[in-house]
């Protein structure tokens, strides 16, 4: 294996990789980056044996025949990102790395590669591809609503629906839930309903980022398969699914509420940040619909309180109903999760019964609901 | 947690060997044990935990592996040296092939456990979300949550006694009774209780029953669908009164209940009136609903709405005095789910107020506001329309010179409605039913006043009707 490349490549190449490198497993190889290269092609990949990922670039290779080997990815970033001169000179050298430049030279142990796994890519041929840009939006907005708790496994990941005429991806941890519909025809023989790992989306995220061209989705058994390209690299994310049957969670969406408003998302932000200082302990701020006026407020005995209101724009409200105001306690991190994920300037905020509706006042495609906290009375 | 034992091959292992009695675990733990001396410890603990024999038949030993990868570096790396040990145990093995088959709790990789964000205190959670998918029943709903009282304790025994041999007390169980009285409450708990023995249960509405069989007559499904429901142990079906007039449906279902009838398999119906008056429903479906338990459950009295409301506001956590629960019990007289909306009402708008002090004026002025102001106010027309629903007819049928007996028996309970509940005079009660004479109206409400009295289930009837009439 003898090649050379720019470094900044060999940089974001290590950077692409790292999401599936495993920090505690039983097999220490895992936690190296494969590397082989040979016939004018370079492949670079990491697994944690639940997601892999598998990088190749076509480089001239100096000479045909296919080596490999496994590094350490932290010293070779090291040694790559403080060369001077923009070009690296790559070389297997019997069980060490050669890395070098003009009076710049390491020579990296290596570990055999005979333990790493070989990652190929889907056999079937069935795939749905989305542009990277649309892929990436949807992911970036559903990411932060997963549930951290092994009891329920099936909530800590993000369900991915394909059907002929959309694409939903959802999140939810039992408090709060993110839905993002993609509007894309596909030709599928049969629906996919799986559910990925959080690990997985976060090395979509990650991999995917630069890509100006499409990802290609793949199920087979029980992994799911994510292929594109990122300028002249070749990626492919390959993950395990979590088994399980994800709730069935259409039933929770209100279709009745009390209240719903328009509301200037910044200034809203701006208030409940303001709010949340007073909220350290409690982690709650309030709410409450007075005449058009959305006001904000909070109390902490220690640190003292606070109150603010935005003016709101009132699209419907219940007759009859609850004519007192309406008000609800709140997370205030919820919050503030589900209108990250928003990009309008304006939102939609809907008072139901149940949970609270979130959504962008013009693109519609993504809905974040959240549960209110019920206050206690002991 | 222990992965495996090796497993030591002594003289006594190997004679079973010649029997060729050696169980599949014994086999694999020979496997392990060989390949445990051939490979490094980190290898062997990464490829080769959570194997094991998912089949072995004809010669051909099929791995159970945890993931995809697992399988490809078995089979790239291990399939030769493997196949060489089973062989070499039992030589009529041939092939060993490797089937994923991903089991509950195999995570491989130790997750690091991430700052596990503990919510906050009084969180609430997505309630529906606890559906389970297969069975879709919900587990909030439990005979400890159901409270019992004059009005359903008919209803609750006949249940208990299904959950104790379902199958064989009483079957089909069919439940009716008005809107908002708990019936669906009974049927899920039921469900969840039969569900904890391990029985294959499934609950739906007739409506979604309906969909379904449509469904599979367009997907050519049949076949499945029939499977579906034929092979459960336990079939609930809540609004079974929709099921009436679709006659495929009905067909249909006929053929699903006698399998599992037959099977001794435990059948749960409800509806919001006794089969007698389930119009359009086929004979030979009424008088099987007909053949099993009917029990029905009335609107609760004093004593229970109070307990109703003393229970959820445990359930939630919150405290009330209780004049203000007896003032709720006492002035929210029709149904369970009116109850539980009047008490929300009292609690939500509470919070205005940060101490969520929940104040006896408040409440008394809320529950004014309920009773004086109803969403849909009862109108001559609101009952013409009930009235007609109820019993499938048309309502201009009820307003025509219609004599058929189909329709003067609605017509007639029209006007009984008309008199008791908006306290009409006849003559303007004659005027809303297309000009009939005052008489005609008389004669209606004292022949419907008689039969209430000589007939309980007509009384029944008339009940739902009503509920019907305040609820919707």
């Amino acid at each position: 294996m003898n090649f050379s490349l720019k470094k900044e490549i060999v940089t974001k190449i290590i950077g692409m990789v790292e999401p599936a490198l495993s920090r505690n497993s039983s097999l220490p190889h895992l936690s190296h980056i494969f590397i082989e290269g040979g016939d004018n092609t370079i492949s670079i990949s990491t697994t944690d044996l639940d997601v892999s990922i598998l990088l190749s670039i076509p480089t001239k290779t100096k000479n045909k025949k296919k080596e490999s080997l496994l590094v350490d990815p932290r010293v070779l970033s090291g040694v790559v990102s403080h060369a001077l001169s923009p070009v690296v000179d790559i070389q297997k050298k019997g069980t060490v790395l050669e890395v070098k430049q003009k009076n710049y030279k390491s020579e990296i142990q290596t570990m055999d590669s005979d333990e790493f796994p070989a990652i190929s890519e889907s056999q079937s041929k069935d795939s749905v591809c989305i542009p990277s840009s649309v892929f990436l939006l949807a992911l970036s907005q559903v990411v932060n609503s997963t549930s951290s708790m092994e009891t329920k496994p099936e909530l800590t990941g993000m369900l991915l629906h394909i059907t002929n005429n959309d694409i939903t991806l959802t999140t939810t941890d039992g408090f709060r839930l993110s839905e993002k519909k993609i509007f894309q025809k596909n030709v599928i023989k049969e629906e996919i309903k799986q559910i990925i790992p959080l690990k997985t989306v976060q090395a979509l995220l990650r991999v995917f980022q630069d890509s100006e061209d499409d990802v290609c989705i793949t199920t087979e058994e029980n992994q799911v398969f994510f292929q594109g390209r990122v300028g002249l690299i070749n990626a492919l994310v390959v993950s395990n699914i979590i088994d399980g049957s994800y709730p069935a969670y259409e039933n929770i969406i209100p279709k009745d509420f009390t209240v719903s408003f328009l509301v200037n998302k910044s200034n809203l932000v701006e208030r409940i940040r303001a709010g949340s200082i007073f909220s350290s302990d409690s982690k709650t701020i309030k709410i409450d619909i007075v005449d058009n006026s959305m006001v904000i407020s909070s109390k902490d005995t220690r640190t003292g309180d606070f109150d603010a209101s935005l003016p709101i724009t009132i699209q419907e409200q219940k007759e009859g109903e609850d004519t007192e105001g309406v008000s609800r306690l709140l997370n205030y991190q919820y919050v503030l999760d589900g209108l990250s994920n928003i990009q309008d300037k304006e939102i939609v905020v809907r008072v139901s019964n149940g949970p609270l509706f979130l959504q962008g006042s013009s693109v519609q495609d993504y809905l974040y609901l959240l549960m209110p906290i019920n206050p206690n009375n002991t | 947690m222990v992965i495996f034992d090796t497993i030591q091959v002594d003289k006594e292992h190997i004679s079973l060997i010649g029997l060729g009695i050696m169980n599949d675990i014994d086999l694999w733990g020979v496997v392990l044990n060989e390949m445990e001396l051939q490979t490094s410890r980190a290898a062997f603990l990464t490829w080769f935990k959570n194997t094991s024999i998912s089949s072995h038949r004809d010669g051909v030993v099929s791995v159970a592996v945890p993931n995809g990868f697992t399988k490809r570096r078995l089979q790239e790396k291990y399939t030769k040296t493997i196949l060489k040990v089973l062989r070499d145990t039992i030589p009529d093995i041939k092939s060993v092939l490797f089937v994923v088959e991903t089991k509950k709790h195999s995570f491989l990789t130790q997750r690091t456990p991430s700052a596990v964000k503990t919510p906050l205190e009084g969180q609430a959670i997505f309630e529906e979300m606890e559906i389970n998918p297969k069975t879709h029943l919900n587990p909030k709903y439990s005979f400890q949550s159901f409270v019992v009282g004059p009005s359903n304790e008919l209803a609750r025994a006949a249940a208990m006694a299904v959950v104790e041999s379902p199958g064989h007390t009483h079957n089909p169980l069919f439940i009716y009774g008005g809107v908002g009285l708990g019936k669906t409450h009974l049927l899920q708990s039921i469900g969840n209780e039969l569900f904890n023995k391990n029985k294959n249960v499934v609950y739906i509405t007739s409506e979604q029953f309906t969909n379904e069989f449509i469904a599979s007559i367009q997907n050519n499904t049949k076949n499945s669908f029939k499977e579906q429901y034929r092979t459960k142990d336990v079939l609930i079906i809540d609004d079974i009164q929709f099921i009436a007039g679709k006659e495929q449906t009905q067909e249909e279902f006929f053929h699903t209940f006698n399998t599992l009838y037959e099977n001794n398999k435990q059948i749960i119906l409800c509806s919001d009136r006794p089969p007698k008056a389930i119009a359009t429903l086929e004979e030979r479906l009424r008088s099987r609903f007909e053949g099993g338990m009917l029990a029905d459950i009335k609107p609760p009295d004093y004593e229970t709405r109070l307990a109703i409301l003393q229970t959820k506001i445990k359930e939630r956590n919150i405290t009330m005095e209780n004049s203000i629960l007896e003032h709720i019990a006492t002035s929210i007289k029709n149904n369970i789910r009116e109850l539980e909306g009047a008490l929300n009402l009292i609690v939500t708008s509470s919070r205005s107020l940060y101490d969520n002090q929940i104040t006896q004026e408040h409440a008394k002025r809320i529950i004014t506001n309920l009773l004086h102001t109803p969403q849909k106010p009862v109108s001559h027309k609101h009952i013409i329309n009930t009235v007609a629903r109820f019993y499938e007819i048309k309502e201009e049928e009820i307003m025509k010179k219609n004599r058929r007996r189909e329709i003067v028996l609605p017509r007639q309970i029209v006007m009984f409605l008309m008199r008791k509940e908006l306290k009409k005079s006849y003559p303007a009660i004659g005027e809303h039913l297309g000009g009939r004479d005052h008489t005609t109206v008389m004669h209606a409400c004292d022949k419907i006043e008689k039969r209430i009295q000589d007939d309980v289930m007509f009384e029944d009837e008339l009940n739902v009707i009503k509920q019907t009439l305040y609820s919707t």
